[in-house]
């Protein structure tokens, strides 16, 4: 699956189920993509950011795992992710919670790897450092973490709320794997890259119409 | 009988050495019983520190993992501060962890509790999947410690 299909089905599939978080699923479909080529069979992976589960969703139905029509209905009844969607293995929340479980299951079996992708909001969250300052202390070469550095968050930019330059380098410091992937909010769509208030707004015919368009 | 902390640990020796996917975890709490433990079954040993929530979540992974996690600390660390990695992690996930509480709402013994009336039972009641256990001996004890699913102990 490419990029330009994943942002298609993104759009289509938050339209026809009415969901929101656009802007947060269109910026992290490059990463998705990047995760699940490098995950060998015993892999696995933890949509810990929440926000914008329409990308993985979506990527699974691409994979087989259920018929890429039952996906919006999916999405409308599990806007966060959840183990009743086949393929999720843990249903997240609240932010700040995934990193956390990422760690158990990374020392759980440190035979395979564990990949988890967050936001860059949640970076904020204590828990989230709480984990870091586990993983690194359990040297846990088997966790591979990536932030969807966005730089927005729900109420306007990072850096104006809680920058998180510091907490990055603390990040990367610590843990054995994390890349901090800078993204755009709403890639590919010029109206919503950007702003931030595409993280709760939603398509209308046109705006789908407009949106599809560019990709 | 023996104070029930203590025979907590000595419980999780036995179920240690049968099965070595049992872990204990401490938030950094249990001193002068956890010693014998921790020096006899250092590899299913977990001090997590300081960082309640994330022992919590991490006992989740565990779980995710195939693994038996025991977390263990004072009740208002095990269960108030991290409250909602219990609910959502542990609860809603239906999760295979044992989170053991020490103290109920007496712990620490906040001079400015005046009612003394909060504890973890209210907070647990209205979860699902999570069983509840108050034992007030040793047989009712480990009746809790090997139940299936996800549980609370209080000792």
């Amino acid at each position: 699956m490419d990029a330009t299909q994943l942002r298609k089905d993104i759009l289509n599939v938050s339209f026809e189920a009415g969901a929101c978080h656009l802007g947060s699923a269109l910026s992290c479909v490059e990463i998705v993509l990047d995760i699940h080529d490098r995950m060998k069979d015993r892999d696995v992976f933890l949509f810990a950011k929440a926000s914008g589960v329409a990308t993985y969703y979506c990527y699974l139905a691409d994979k087989g795992l259920f018929p890429k029509e039952n996906t919006a209905d999916y999405l409308r009844n599990y806007p966060l992710p959840s183990k009743e969607v086949p393929g999720v293995i843990h249903s997240v929340g609240s932010m700040g919670h995934g990193l956390s479980v990422a760690v158990g299951l990374a020392l759980g079996d440190r035979t395979r790897d564990v990949y988890v992708l967050l936001s860059d909001g949640e970076c904020q969250e204590g828990s989230t450092l709480e984990a870091v300052i586990f993983a690194g202390h359990h040297k846990l070469k088997n966790l591979h973490v990536f932030v969807d550095d966005n730089q927005l968050q729900a109420g306007g930019a990072t850096k104006d709320i809680l920058d998180l330059a510091t907490t990055f380098e603390f990040m990367q410091n610590t843990l054995p794997n994390c890349e901090i992937v800078r993204t755009v909010k709403g890639q590919g769509v010029d109206f919503m890259e950007g702003d931030y208030c595409w993280h709760y707004l939603n398509l209308d015919e046109n705006l789908l119409d407009k949106a599809l368009q560019q990709i | 009988m023996s104070d029930l902390r203590q025979a907590f640990f000595d419980e999780m020796e036995v179920l240690a050495k049968n099965d070595k996917d049992v872990i204990v975890l401490v938030g950094d709490l249990g001193f002068s019983f956890v010693e014998g433990y921790a020096e006899r079954y250092p590899e299913q040993f977990i001090n997590a520190g300081v960082a309640e929530q994330n022992m919590i979540g991490v006992a989740s992974g565990l779980a995710l993992a195939g693994k038996k996690p025991y977390v263990y600390s004072g009740a208002i660390f095990s269960i108030m501060r991290p409250y909602e990695f219990v609910r959502d992690d542990v609860a809603f996930n239906n999760l295979d962890v044992k989170i053991i509480g020490t103290g109920a709402s007496g712990f620490l013994g906040f001079t400015h509790n005046l009612t003394g009336n909060e504890n973890e039972e209210d907070l647990l009641k209205n979860l699902p999947n999570l069983q509840r256990f108050y034992p007030t001996n040793q047989e009712e004890l480990e009746e809790a410690l090997t139940t299936k699913g996800c549980a609370y102990i209080r000792l």
